[in-house]
């Protein structure tokens, strides 16, 4: 039984559906309002008009989101939980709400249910929330949104997979703090009313044998493309659906999870600006997309993308950074990006924010961060060391060099932003106008002297 | 040196494409993710694979000692050696 979150607390949905699996046991629906409410009362006795909410568990972050908005709360909802990341958004008057731990300006989640609050239905588009996304200049870009859009998009969501997923579980590999995650690991089973698994899951192992039969997976290419070889599921247990999205995922990855898990994988695709767009199960390669309800599709003058629908900002045309090509249905083939983007395992990374986290370091003089193309597109990194840097590279050599800046870069960045492969160099290849040879970066990888 | 576990080694280096680093530079006791080796999430996803791939063994999630099996090489490599003793290979 589907219930708009506006109106989940102040529904008669039963005190025992389930929520959540938190640490071997079940997070019912009377459970999870207890503790909203406690959490309620003390956001109000706080007193602040915004908050931000960045979680490692999906449930967590479930009774911290209902919680802040019956609190009257504007909610910031960061890319993802790392301290640098953090650091941009939390002061006094906009504490962190979180189960992490912190010094200070925090408003703990941490399941206590001794306050009472009483619940309103809630306004929806009253209700603000800020998501950001990595920005083109390395500064994180906000991306606001009504509550109303996101229950539009929920709605669809639900009319769409609403019967296939009937009753089941869902366990995803994705963090909640990315929008697809957030709809589809976390708030999509929590208005369905179906159980959902708290954690973001590393390796496949631990999520299979953490998951009931018939168990939706909400995963990414990056774990698509990297299934151990393992027997297929019983038929009885086959996943109804298995959720991907971010990038492409290769037709092989998807017929190889087709054969182990059951189903084809389902790519969404979409972005935190524009919401979820359209869907596709790779039956052929080039399966075109096929717009969700309600969900318009036209190509601008420069081959880029541009959709519309009520939850697209302004429920106006919104333009993506994809090239397309339109099918007459309205369906499209995806052929590209278009912009300073790049997209290393689905997660969007700015090179502008890795180069200025390198250069931070006090190893490193200048850095550049590209990527390499031929197979699986990497993440790569050409520095002009210090002299601090050289005396490091002198004892610990290359190798570690590069691990040992990837561990600085920890606190600001996710793994999928952080280089792969590296080359040292006493000068980055410039020319005389002082701008970059992309060529000659290149060569530090693929041949001339550099290469491995 | 252990010959089992420098091939351990051999097939870190090749899976995850390591540059500028030879086995006998990597400690067998180290730790392999973080801080020591500085190996991440989808290195530890990758070798996983490539193991089950190469020993034909089982990586079992139930088993709880999982993150102590991945530890090191020298771990890794007598988890390794049990694993395929109960498969009597």
């Amino acid at each position: 039984m589907f219930v708009l979150l506006s109106q989940l607390l102040t529904s008669n949905r039963p005190e025992e559906t389930p929520v959540a699996q938190v640490a071997g046991a079940m997070k019912t629906f009377g459970a999870f309002r207890a503790e909203v409410a406690d959490l309620t009362a003390r956001i109000r006795a706080r007193g602040c008009d915004r908050l931000v909410l960045a979680t490692e568990s999906s449930y967590a972050f479930a009774t911290g989101f209902l919680a802040g908005l019956q609190a009257d709360c504007r909610i910031i909802i960061p890319p993802n939980a790392l301290p640098g990341m953090l650091a941009h958004f939390v002061t006094a008057d906009c504490p962190l709400l979180s189960n992490i731990k912190r010094d200070g300006d925090l408003i703990p989640i941490d399941g206590a249910t001794g306050g009472a609050a009483a619940f309103s239905t809630l306004d929806p588009d009253r209700c603000q929330l800020d998501f950001y996304t990595s920005g083109s200049t390395g500064m994180p870009k906000r991306v606001p949104k009504s509550l109303a859009q996101i229950e539009d998009e929920l709605v669809v969501l639900d009319q769409t997979w609403g019967d296939r997923l009937a009753g089941a579980a869902t366990l995803g590999t994705v963090s909640h703090q990315h929008i697809f995650g957030l709809y589809f690991k976390c708030l999509l089973p929590l208005c369905e009313g179906r159980l959902f698994f708290p954690q973001t899951f590393e390796i496949w192992e631990e999520l299979l044998a953490a998951a009931p039969p018939g168990a939706c997976f909400v995963s990414s290419p990056a774990h698509l493309t990297r299934i151990p070889p393992m027997d297929p599921l019983p038929k009885e247990s086959a996943a109804p659906v298995i959720f991907t999205a971010g990038g492409p995922l290769p037709f092989e990855a998807a017929q190889t999870a087709a054969a182990i898990f059951g189903p084809i994988p389902t790519e969404v695709y979409g972005s935190t600006e524009t919401g979820g767009v359209a869907h596709r199960q790779q039956r052929e390669p080039r399966t075109p997309f096929t717009p969700l309800p309600g969900m318009q599709t036209r190509i601008d003058d420069q081959g880029l993308l541009s959709v519309k629908s009520s939850y697209t900002d302004g429920g106006d045309w919104d333009a993506t950074n994809d090239l397309a090509e339109l099918q007459p249905d309205g369906g499209f083939i995806l052929s590209g990006r278009a912009n300073q983007f790049v997209k290393i395992e689905g997660k969007r990374i700015s090179l502008a924010e890795v180069e200025k986290y390198l250069s931070r370091s006090a190893l490193v003089r200048e850095a550049a961060a590209f990527i390499l193309g031929g197979g699986r597109e990497t993440l790569v990194a050409v520095i002009e060391l210090s002299d601090a840097g050289w005396t490091q590279h002198a004892e610990i050599g290359a190798f570690r060099l590069g691990r040992a800046l990837r561990r600085e870069l920890v606190p600001n960045l996710e793994n999928a932003a952080m280089p792969k492969r590296w080359r040292f160099v006493e000068r980055l290849p410039v020319n005389a106008q002082g701008k970059r040879q992309q060529v000659a970066l290149n060569e530090l990888f693929t041949g001339g002297d550099g290469a491995d | 040196m252990n010959d089992f576990e420098q091939e351990i080694k051999k097939l870190v280096i090749k899976t995850l494409n390591l540059e500028d680093i030879t086995p006998e530079e990597i400690d067998s006791e180290e730790r392999l993710f973080v801080d020591g080796l500085g190996l991440d999430s989808i290195d530890a996803l990758e070798l996983g694979v490539a193991i089950q791939k190469t020993y034909g063994i089982k990586i079992n999630a139930k088993n709880e000692d999982l993150k102590e099996h991945f530890a090191s090489v020298r771990s890794l490599a007598s988890f390794i050696r049990s694993e395929r003793k109960e498969l009597g290979a």
